[in-house]
């Protein structure tokens, strides 16, 4: 059957709503994140498994066979859908490897950071500066550094942890839920008034930034 | 007094300030803050490691060692439109000044704030209370030790102990919560902990620790191998800043370069991460000479001229070596510095003790050379990580 038989045959109602299915797919698309491999990272393969080194925070990470195939094609900015299409993997796996990733600090979002949000947004999710590089000393603290500005922080273990929580987008509520996970005997209200100012304080230094909604 | 003497009291430098546009300064000059007012080029102490090494005063001091009146009030009148605010009054010992009432009075009927260095050993009750209703805002005094014979002995006269523990009882008294700065060599490494537990006794509100540097008369006491090695001025600082600190409530201090400083100490004292504010300062030593800072008693070459003669405007926005600090703190960095992520805040940590020590002003700390070539300088703290 030629397509145009076939559109011959749909009634009017149905050609709109294949149309706009059609559109709601692309759109959905082109909300889909992007990601990269972090200039800071180093990979060795051992057999079946791999390991990461984050250079910036010289810390290890093991990967999977399947971590590892995605990230061949990562050196440039990829979409879940495209890599599952292009290395025969199940669209499910390979976006659920990729948020692992991020977390960990081995891949970085390619989305676009804002200093300051819109009136509209009701609920921000905020994400690192991919452009800071973090450096962990000990447990006692950590330097962020951002090289093209020179900016310098330094920043205690509770702002370490909120700093590896949005290694990928996170709203504050979340940031809060997660920090009252690793610190458990902290009062809530405590941790959220200590996200609050650390999120404005970082935001306003540009080393975290508002990811900016698609329109 | 030690170079890092000049880190106190003011706020703490983290970025280069902007030169307000009401000063009509040009665009790559900025403002004059304070001064570093050197009062007098003697001093009542005979101090065995004085990095000013001023004049051994045994009575009144000589008035050409002086700085003269007439010529501070017209400085201060040539630098209010460059930005001044403030003055660090130090010495040699300030209060030797026969008129050091009077600047004071002056100083404050102009609005400048003040800080001040001392011995304490000429601080009297009424002094001290008319020290604090011209409102200085920070005072700091030496005492080295709390064994009266030791400190006595470190600071060439009997009795110095006795009377520096009664001035700042007396500066206690009159509501000033001063600061203590130790001079710490090798022999008096033991007695830290002993001074520590004075200084809360008598009510003084923190202590610093200066490492006595080779420079002045620190020089011999260096080449006897009095002074701290790099192994034991790291030790000392991390004991002062983790286990010292963790049982005294009261505030330890010891400066060494940023980036040579755990991420949890500079958590812990906001004021280690920053640096000298050096872009901001000009020092007018007793002869009037106008001078980076007190490293013009020793070095001539840092002197930019004299009160009187030369043009203080002039002075601070076109004399070359002014000129080429500027330039040179603004960067790019070379060697370990340009590597280093501390630079522009830290600048290089003390420009006169860079001088003294390598023949240049803006250059790498020996302290962070010494930690790079023992491999010990961090590289979480590198540019390139």
């Amino acid at each position: 059957m030629t397509r145009a038989k076939k559109r011959r045959e749909c009634p009017p109602l149905f050609l709109h709503s294949r149309l706009r299915a059609l559109g709601a797919r692309i759109k959905g698309e082109m909300k889909e994140p992007f990601f990269v491999l972090r200039d800071e990272v180093v990979l060795e393969t051992f057999g079946e498994e791999s390991l990461v080194l984050l250079l910036d925070a010289l810390e290890l990470r093991r990967i999977n066979a399947v971590s590892r195939r995605l990230l061949d094609s990562l050196a440039t900015p990829r979409s879940a859908t495209v890599l599952a299409a292009a290395l025969d993997m199940q669209p499910p796996v390979v976006a659920a490897a990729l948020r692992e990733m991020e977390a960990q600090r081995i891949l970085r979002r390619i989305v676009s950071l804002k200093q300051e949000r819109n009136e509209t947004m009701q609920d921000p999710t905020y994400l690192t500066n991919p452009e800071v590089s973090y450096r962990p000393e000990d447990d006692d603290g950590a330097i962020l550094f951002n090289a093209d500005t020179d900016g310098l922080e330094v920043i205690n273990p509770t702002a370490m942890e909120i700093w590896k929580t949005l290694a990928a987008p996170r709203t504050e509520a979340e940031v809060v839920a997660r920090l009252c996970e690793v610190f458990d005997d902290a009062p809530r209200e405590e941790v959220a008034k200590d996200v609050s100012e650390f999120l404005e304080s970082m935001v306003k230094k540009g080393f975290i930034g508002i990811v900016e909604e698609a329109s | 007094m030690l170079p890092e003497d000049c880190c106190d009291g003011l706020p703490d430098v983290t970025e280069a300030e902007q030169p307000s546009p009401e000063l009509n300064l040009p665009p790559d000059v900025p403002a004059l803050r304070t001064f570093y007012l050197y009062l007098s080029a003697g001093c009542n102490l005979h101090c065995r490691h004085c990095w000013i090494t001023p004049t051994f005063v045994n009575g009144k001091p000589v008035p050409a060692e002086c700085l003269d009146f007439n010529a501070l009030e017209q400085a201060v009148a040539d630098a209010k439109p460059l930005g001044l605010t403030s003055a660090k009054l130090t010495g040699g010992e300030p209060t030797l000044h026969p008129e050091f009432v009077r600047i004071v009075d002056f100083l404050a009927d102009q609005g400048i704030g003040m800080t001040m260095e001392t011995n304490g050993t000429l601080i009297d009750g009424n002094l001290a209370r008319h020290l604090a209703a011209k409102k200085l805002s920070h005072i700091a005094v030496s005492l080295d030790s709390s064994d009266p014979a030791w400190h006595d002995s470190f600071r060439g006269r009997k009795g110095a102990f006795e009377d520096t523990v009664r001035g700042v009882s007396h500066l206690v008294e009159a509501g000033f919560r001063p600061q203590i700065i130790m001079s710490v060599c090798r022999e008096n490494l033991d007695h830290i902990e002993g001074l520590i537990a004075l200084v809360q006794k008598i009510g003084a509100g923190s202590v610093k620790f200066n490492p006595v540097t080779a420079s002045g008369r620190g020089k011999e006491m260096h080449n006897d191998g009095g002074g701290l090695s790099f192994d034991e001025l790291m030790a000392l600082t991390r004991r002062i800043r983790g286990e010292l600190q963790d049982r005294f409530p009261i505030h330890l201090c010891i400066m060494i370069p940023p980036a040579l400083l755990t991420a949890k100490e500079i958590l812990r004292d906001k004021s280690a991460g920053g640096g000298c504010h050096v872009r901001n300062i000009l020092g007018l030593l007793g002869t009037g000479e106008m001078a980076l800072c007190g490293v013009g008693r020793n070095v001539p070459e840092l002197c930019f001229g004299t009160l009187g003669k030369d043009n203080l405007r002039d002075v601070w926005i076109s004399h070359p070596t002014l000129v080429g600090l500027r330039k040179d703190l603004d960067g790019p960095f070379h060697g370990l510095c340009g590597d280093c992520v501390h630079a522009k805040r830290c600048l290089t940590h003390c420009v006169a003790m860079n001088y003294e020590m390598t023949g240049k002003l803006v250059n790498v700390s020996p302290l962070c050379a010494e930690a790079d070539r023992r491999g010990l300088f961090p590289v979480s703290r590198r540019v390139g990580g």
